[in-house]
């Protein structure tokens, strides 16, 4: 699908890009003389906790300004910066380790409904800092089924007429709160369990969802699954993690996933404008509580 | 039917008669001495009883006075006025001739006979004299009605050279561009440098901008409503002009004379004709458009007229490659088109009864093809996208007194929407892909308005309009209120007020919003609601009469609902489902938002004398507001423009020499320019330790957070006529951009020396230009 659309887009494009060639032969090009805002590099921040996590992890590295000289390499890794976690009562100091900021999450144990507060200073002196809410708890998928269907047109590059795998999973949405999820649906051909994750084919399948106007309803999710490496019928296991997230966990990755499309692959698509919770920075600091399933064929 | 016409007979008789002296009706058709063109929007004052018409659009008038000695003065710009005297004793019949005014005199008729803005109840409207417009110079001498247009306060053009036109913050989309009745979906030749009307063709150009009367729906923002000429009655009489890029033709002239007439018009660019020598063998591309415009009359009878008018305009870019060598071959063309044909029927039911039937098609196609050819590897698309509309409209123009002009009638419209049908065929799935969507909508419109004048001082123009749409199984039934109000404070001074509700149940998916051929028209769905405004505007107006020149000044306010915009990160191309498993729907692509636009515009206008031209200026504001873009927040519109100015002036230096300038000023155009880049890291479900890195930009959290640098040019012309007894020969020249500013067409960041550099791309310098002009 993608490489096809980037084809057409890219046909597409050269139509116009050709007349537009022929204008230019009219037009000039010279630097803009336009007054830019004042562009300082920012603190990028990124976290996501969950109770379930052993790990608590923080990202931080740094904008790279356009339009000036800049140095900046590695990511825009900062890894001199001072990192504060708190739930309001404790708070640890998280230490820099291997391009990011990590400790045992025994250390500050994450627990379902509370808030929980970081802050990023560096030694120039930004200071930025967020909060985030992980969500009451977990939902579990109560129902999960597959079928079978076939393809009217090529579902990850593939053929039409193939058979492909369509997994359904409903969940109870709990009524009177707003919920956001996401789910992570995989197909393997071996018990994930028996084989080191490394041998195996998982096919991914990622979607994210509101309860907007299904508030308090059993929610249907429904994607096709497709192995371009194998036939269908050699996908005996199923893995569906769905997790009951938070709105900066939600908002943060719908606008991932519309920056990615529109840098990349459709030339003609709207600019996507990044969400942020982090005061005086960007990035995310987001929770989630995730629940696995299994579906053996 | 019969019962209406009874009922109209009563009403009639009795407002006619209830007074104690008796009332005739002086009716008939004012036209253009020498060619009987129907003229619209004639004058026609009785000064001792201070009452007046004006004539519809199709040159009728009707004005029922008491009987007495009447004398009746016929005005109109650039025509010599005229006063008949006659005994008002019966019903009379009173065709009317006027002559074009060529000596251009400073006053050809006294103050109190002019047709006056301030006298006018509608406010918010342009009429542009196509005399006019063939003055003002124009990029590469290609003269055009939506150009002009855009000079005008609240009247916004979208990027440099584009004929797509933004009124009161209003998207192109919002546009009613109708051409003898027929609706034009996409007005653009070039991709938008020009506008699809041929000047030669047309006889009238209106643009309203708010205070919309009843008669007219569809279109939240404006309505362009243009008339094209009904051809020479008389004698046979055509236009040759011949251009930098394209040539055009014109012939008009009687089929039986002072009965029947034809008007052809044609135009063609020629582009590709001279570059193809220039191209290698293998390789040809090239571009071309031309249009056409076709009109016959026919005078069946005193009460009869038929008409019959048709546009068709196609623009097509081609190129083609082959490498005999390779075996590779690539074939690629995009091309689109407008056809519109109207078929209307006047019929006068008696002096103060007339109507229009009009039958109308219009079509607007757009197409892609690709053929690629690799060895034994292929790959074919054939792709369109369109609308067409089949209609029916019935008009009734009644006036009982010189009080009341009632306006009602009815209008129904099929479409036809066709927003992506394709058929892919290549070497990797030999089977034919072949997917059409089709979406049939019903739209229907019903009206009456009355201007009414209530005293010398109060004139109001009240109307209602009800909108039906049916889609999809959905109902959409929606009361249009309109009404305008006039009040004259003093003489040649008015203070004017108007309100209007407008639906609109179409759609234009535009990822640019300059008007390319690959915007999308789409119908309301249940989905997806119909978009809908709510505008007031409050103004005054003001001629002096003397010295021939009038000044408005508005203020407006406009709130829009259920506007559409792509999701971030979609396109038009997400509406291709190449290859989905499920069907991928247009409406999963796009979000609805709101829309606010105000600010206030200024016009002087001279539209008579040596010296015309205007100065009009525009303070403004647009904020739009989408759930899904920008995170919910307002921002700026791309064309928010917060100043506006626009000078024109045009100097008949005698008869043989006309020297004309134009200059324009508008505040740089909001766009999305990234500030700084960085790498987003995205939460891996099943790997929560390791972390996805994806580069993505950061626009200060703001969409639309730049602005362009400010846009100004001045254009500047010169005319030599030289008039024969039979002919005139005309030759201009004029500069576009004469003091070659460099103005920003858009910015990208180019890498230099390790780090990114904002450069600005301009598109036109200065550009002269030539134009032969040859008229028998």
């Amino acid at each position: 699908m993608n490489q096809m659309m980037k084809f057409i887009s890219a046909r597409i494009f050269s139509l116009f890009f050709i007349p537009a060639m022929a204008l230019l032969l009219y037009s000039c090009e010279k630097d803009a003389n336009v007054k830019l805002p004042d562009i300082k590099s920012q603190l990028v921040v990124t976290s996501f906790i969950s109770p379930s996590d052993t790990l608590i992890t923080v990202n931080v590295s740094e904008t790279r300004p356009l339009y000036t000289p800049s140095n900046n390499s590695n990511n825009g890794t900062v890894d001199n910066a001072i990192v504060y976690l708190s739930d309001g009562i404790n708070s640890v100091v998280v230490p820099y380790n291997n391009f990011r900021y990590s400790i045992n999450s025994s250390l500050l144990p994450i627990f379902a409904g509370h808030t929980y507060f970081l802050s990023v200073a560096t030694p120039d002196g930004r200071l930025v800092n967020a909060e985030t809410t992980v969500p009451s708890g977990p939902v579990p998928v109560i129902a999960t089924s597959y079928h079978e269907a076939i393809n009217n047109g090529s579902e990850n590059g593939a053929f039409p007429g193939e058979i492909y795998t369509v997994l359904q999973l409903n969940l109870n949405d709990p009524s009177g709160i707003k919920n956001y999820y996401r789910t992570d649906i995989r197909g393997f051909e071996v018990n994930p369990d028996t084989v080191p994750v490394g041998n195996m084919y998982g096919i991914l399948k990622e979607h994210l969802e509101t309860d907007e106007g299904q508030d308090g309803k059993t929610i249907a999710i429904e994607k096709g699954i497709y192995n371009a490496f194998s036939i269908d019928s050699e996908l005996k296991f199923f893995e569906v993690t769905l997790l009951n997230c938070n709105y900066p966990y939600y908002a943060y990755h719908k606008s991932l996933m519309s920056a990615v499309n529109s840098g990349g692959v459709d030339l003609f698509s709207e600019p996507s404008i990044m969400y942020s919770n982090i005061n005086g920075g960007l990035g995310v600091f987001g929770a989630y509580i995730s629940s696995k399933t299994r579906l053996y064929r | 039917m019969k019962r209406i016409f009874y009922f109209l007979s009563c009403t009639t008789s009795l407002i006619c008669h209830s007074q104690t002296t008796a009332k005739y009706t002086i009716s008939g058709y004012i036209t253009e001495a020498g060619s009987k063109e129907n003229l619209p929007g004639v004058s026609i004052y009785n000064p001792k009883l201070k009452a007046g018409t004006t004539t519809n659009s199709y040159g009728f008038y009707s004005l029922t006075l008491p009987g007495d000695s009447v004398s009746l003065v016929f005005s109109f710009v650039s025509y010599k006025a005229k006063q008949v005297t006659l005994l008002l004793n019966k019903n009379i019949t009173l065709g009317v001739e006027l002559t074009s005014d060529t000596q251009l005199d400073e006053v050809t008729v006294s103050a109190e006979e002019q047709k006056k803005v301030s006298d006018e109840v509608q406010m918010s409207s342009i009429d542009l004299p196509i005399e006019q417009i063939k003055k003002i110079p124009a990029l590469l001498g290609e003269k055009d009605v939506i150009k002009v247009l855009q000079l005008m306060p609240g009247v916004q053009k979208g990027s440099e050279g584009s004929s797509g036109f933004y009124v009161r913050g209003g998207g192109p989309d919002q546009n009613l561009i109708i051409l003898d009745d027929a609706t034009v979906y996409n007005a653009n030749h070039l991709f938008g440098f020009f506008s699809i009307f041929n000047g030669d063709a047309l006889k009238s150009v209106e643009l309203i901008k708010g205070g919309f009367p009843a008669r007219y729906g569809g279109r939240l923002s404006s309505v362009l409503d243009m008339q094209m000429k009904d051809g020479n009655k008389e004698k046979v009489h055509g236009e040759v002009g011949i251009g930098l890029i394209s040539s055009r033709l014109t012939l008009e002239g009687p089929i039986i004379k002072n009965k029947c007439s034809f008007l052809v018009s044609a135009r063609r660019t020629y582009i590709d004709a001279l570059i193809y020598p220039f191209l290698p063998k293998n390789e040809k591309g090239g571009y071309y458009f031309y249009d056409l415009n076709a009109k016959v009359n026919y005078i069946l009878g005193p009460k009869d007229r038929l008409f019959l008018s048709g546009y068709f305009g196609q623009d097509k870019f081609y190129f083609n490659s082959e490498n005999a060598a390779n075996k590779t071959s690539d074939k690629t063309n995009l091309n689109w088109g407008n056809a519109t044909t109207t078929l209307r029927w006047n019929h006068l039911f008696n002096p103060r009864l007339f109507a229009n039937t009009s039958f109308i098609f219009t079509n607007y196609k757009l197409g892609i093809g690709l053929k690629s050819k690799n060895n034994s590897d292929y790959f074919n698309l054939a792709y369109n996208s369109g609308i067409q509309d089949f209609g029916g409209k019935i008009n009734f123009d009644f006036m009982p007194n010189p009080n009341h002009f009632i306006r009602f009638g009815a209008i129904i419209t099929h479409h036809r929407f066709t927003p992506n049908a394709y058929v892919v065929k290549s070497s990797n799935s030999p089977d034919n892909q072949n997917k059409v969507r089709i979406i049939n909508a019903i739209e229907t419109g019903l009206f009456i308005e009355d201007d009414w004048k209530i005293t010398q001082k109060l004139r109001i123009n009240a109307g209602i309009r009800l909108s039906h749409f049916y889609t999809d199984s959905k109902n959409y039934l929606k009361p249009e209120p309109r009404l305008a109000v006039r009040y004259m404070l003093r003489k040649d001074l008015s203070l004017k007020a108007s309100f209007s509700t407008m639906n609109q149940y179409l759609h234009l998916l535009s990822n640019t919003g300059i008007g390319l051929p690959t915007d999308l028209w789409v119908p309301a769905t249940s989905t997806v609601k119909p978009q809908q405004s709510q505008q007031v505007a409050l103004g005054l107006a003001k001629d002096f009469t003397e010295k021939n020149f009038a000044v408005t000044l508005e203020g407006y306010y406009k709130k829009t609902n259920h506007i559409i915009g792509y999701k971030e990160g979609a396109s038009f191309l997400s509406a291709l489902d190449f290859g989905q498993a499920q069907e991928v729907k247009w409406e999963d692509n796009v979000t609805a938002g709101q829309g606010w636009s105000y600010g206030g515009e200024l016009l002087i206008q001279k539209k008579k004398g040596k010296f015309t031209g205007w100065i009009g200026y525009t303070l403004s504001w647009t904020q739009l507001q989408f759930n899904e873009l920008n995170l919910g927040k307002k921002f700026y519109a791309k064309y928010d423009r917060r100043h506006d100015i626009s000078l024109v002036g045009i100097y008949d230096i005698n008869d043989h020499i006309t020297v004309s300038a134009t200059w324009v000023y508008g505040t740089g155009n909001a766009i999305s320019l990234p500030l700084a880049s960085y790498e987003a890291i995205g939460h891996q479900v099943n790997n929560p330790y390791n972390s996805s890195y994806n580069t993505v930009n950061d626009y200060g959290n703001q969409k639309n957070n730049f602005r362009m640098a400010a846009y100004h040019r001045m254009d500047v012309g010169i005319q030599f006529h030289k008039q024969k007894k039979h002919s005139e020969r005309i030759f201009e020249l004029s500069f576009y951009n004469v003091y070659n500013r460099k103005n920003p067409y858009f910015y990208y960041a180019s890498q230099e020396q390790g780090y990114s550099k904002l450069k600005q791309v301009s598109l036109f310098p200065i550009l002269p230009s030539v134009s032969w002009t040859y008229k028998f």
